[in-house]
């Protein structure tokens, strides 16, 4: 079709295989981008709300429910964030078990958005259903994979979903060594599945559209950042500590979308996989190093389709630090502690990396150790704006070659490829009254 | 999440013996999701009865992937009781084969937060898993977030686990006259 024919509306009202419901509007006329705009529509949920009033132990848990996916990650921010606000100083056991607690979701949530949501528009196909039927052997390594790391999770969490075994200053119920132990062997014996995984993401044709922006995620001086770091920033080069948190997200509003958006030193940023690859990819382990270099993931990347590798290359340095790990809570054993705490009044900001970016928790406790003010800044929120300049960025790139179909196709899997939790992004937008 | 939509086909549809030996009764829900929870409820006091000792399982807040991942590992026949939209009057329920319904699998709409119970027999059936599945579907009255059962459904509790022990006495008589015969 000849470029200057090209006019037609797309309008994916309900984009599949991502959390939550987000909608895609791409408009051109005669070969011209008229509108590009990624909507969110969903209605907010209003966490920040519920917690006032609540006593300190009870926040991470409540929090945690914000999402059934990143339920652990919101789980240690609001422990951090309540902590830093108590003044409370955690052990060095406690900080072991809450990494690997976070490093199991991070393996549970990667592989499930790589195998469930995004390897099945690389194969063709609507769903991991159809998927169980051309390639079996592939959907039963994503299982084995998957109750893998939701097992991981359930030994260090108590259960695999919104896990009890955290709380401030420690952990209620420690772990089993037995269960570390068998844990430990399964991690071993999963490393050929592994393999194969990184051998399957390299067959994938990943489109090549490449945008660079701002990459924002924690760091840390002594490893590949996930559960704490300073705020870093691939434009400046530089940290700020996590207080800082509202300069670096610098939330606002549009129109067309009910979460928030962020920017920081330009438009806007990208946060998540890709993101801390990128920005820490020394700090990564050897193996998952070589994982990157089989699957041409040289940094500083600038393809947003690459976050999916990005997250197999996550997951393979989580497999591996997590048997360093529980080989180092099997040498040092696990001890019960203390874990009384005082309240008082004071504010706290906490902040992990979650799989899908960085995610900032803030408290308020009055001196009867009531929460009176929240505040939770999530990852797609952050990611948002980001996408849709990509979109704005790539729609005039594809519209030459490619028909409606593909680029709707290209448009969904773009926005699959940040695995954006839009159910978790919508937030209870702040509205003054002027007379 | 384990609310799954089902159709029901036939207007017969008692469950016919179960085949193999050793099945299960699973126990499929959310707690903290008013009746959602019915699946779980009613299996936890079903495990309570010495005759269904060793043949309880819960699947709690179970996504496709751990449903299908059960199913697999287990590889036995199986009782899935749970919250089913059926269409019906609040607080009745159906037993029926996952072969007699046509359950709603949302194939081309899936996220991770919505794969869920028929998501996951699809899949364990797509991977090859042909034991026999049967359904005890409670329609409920409400799934919105609440602790426990909603009081109508707590008030027809007892005759539903009724029924849902008769249903599986007949599975188990049934069983020990095809190991008889």
């Amino acid at each position: 079709m000849d470029l200057r024919e090209k006019t037609f509306n797309i309008d994916v009202n309900h984009v599949t295989r991502v959390e939550g419901h987000g909608r895609i509007i791409v408009s051109t006329r005669e070969g011209a981008v008229k509108e590009v705009k990624l909507s969110i529509t969903e209605a907010n949920r209003f966490f920040e709300n519920f917690v006032k009033g609540m006593n300190p132990s009870q926040i991470p848990w409540i929090v945690s429910r914000i999402c059934g996916i990143c339920c652990v990650g919101h789980q240690m921010t609001a422990t951090k964030a309540v902590e830093s606000a108590l003044g409370i100083e955690v052990s060095p056991q406690t900080v072991l078990l809450r990494k690997l607690l976070t490093e199991s979701q991070f393996m549970q949530s990667h592989l499930l958005h790589v195998y469930f949501l995004a390897v099945p528009d690389y194969l063709g196909v609507q769903s991991v259903l159809p998927l169980a039927k051309t390639h079996p052997e592939v959907v039963k390594r994503a299982l084995r994979l998957k109750k893998l790391s939701n097992d991981y999770t359930t030994v260090f969490g108590g259960r695999m979903l919104h896990p009890m075994a955290n709380t401030l200053k420690g952990w209620r119920k420690l772990p089993d060594l037995d269960a570390v132990a068998g844990l430990r062997k399964r991690l071993l014996d999963a490393i050929p599945d592994l393999k194969e995984t990184v051998r399957i993401m390299k067959t994938l044709k990943i489109p090549p559209y490449e945008r660079e922006t701002e990459y924002v995620s924690l760091k840390h001086p002594d490893e590949y950042a996930l559960y704490d770091g300073a705020v870093y920033s691939s434009d400046t080069k530089s940290s700020v500590p996590v207080d800082e948190y509202r300069d670096v997200t610098n939330e606002f509003t549009v129109a067309h979308c009910t979460t928030k958006w962020s920017r920081w030193h330009r438009d806007s940023y990208f946060v998540g996989a890709l993101a801390r690859v990128n920005n820490n990819f020394e700090q990564l382990l050897p193996e998952a190093k070589q994982a990157a270099d089989e699957l041409g993931l040289k940094v500083p990347c600038y393809n947003p389709y690459m976050n999916n590798v990005a997250q197999v290359v996550e997951v393979v340095h989580c497999a591996y630090n997590g048997v360093r790990m529980l080989d180092e809570v099997l040498g040092g054993g696990l001890k019960a502690e203390d874990v009384a705490y005082e309240v008082k009044a004071g504010r706290g900001v906490g902040s992990c990396e979650v799989p899908r970016g960085i995610l900032f928790h803030d408290y308020t406790f009055d001196e009867n150790g009531r929460c009176v003010d929240a505040n939770a800044v999530i990852p797609t929120s952050q990611n948002i704006n980001n996408v849709e300049q990509d979109m704005k960025a790539f729609v005039p790139e594809m519209l030459p070659g490619m028909s409606r179909e593909e680029l709707t196709l290209h448009m969904e899997m773009l926005l699959r490829a940040y695995d954006p939790c839009i159910s978790c992004s919508v937030h209870m937008l702040d509205v003054e009254f002027v007379d | 999440m384990s609310t799954e939509s089902s159709r029901i086909r036939s207007g017969d549809l008692r469950a016919g013996p179960l085949a193999g030996s050793d099945w299960l009764v699973v126990g499929v829900g959310t707690p903290g999701s008013g009746d959602d929870e019915i699946g779980l409820a009613l299996v936890r006091d079903l495990s309570r009865q010495a005759e269904y000792s060793g043949r309880c399982r819960l699947l709690e807040c179970a996504d496709a992937a751990m449903v299908a991942s059960a199913l697999l590992d287990w590889q036995k026949p199986v009782v899935l009781v749970d919250a089913a939209d059926m269409g019906l009057a609040p607080g009745e329920f159906r037993f029926f084969s996952d072969g007699n319904a046509a359950l709603t699998v949302k194939a081309g709409s899936v996220s991770s937060h919505g794969l869920g119970l028929a998501e996951g027999l699809a899949l364990a059936r797509a991977l090859g898993h042909d034991r026999a599945i049967r359904i005890f579907g409670v329609q409920p009255f409400d799934v919105s977030p609440k602790q426990g059962l909603t009081r109508e459904m707590s008030g027809l509790f007892p005759s539903i686990l009724a029924a849902l022990n008769k249903a599986c006495s007949r599975l188990q008589q049934a069983e020990c006259r095809d190991a008889a015969g």
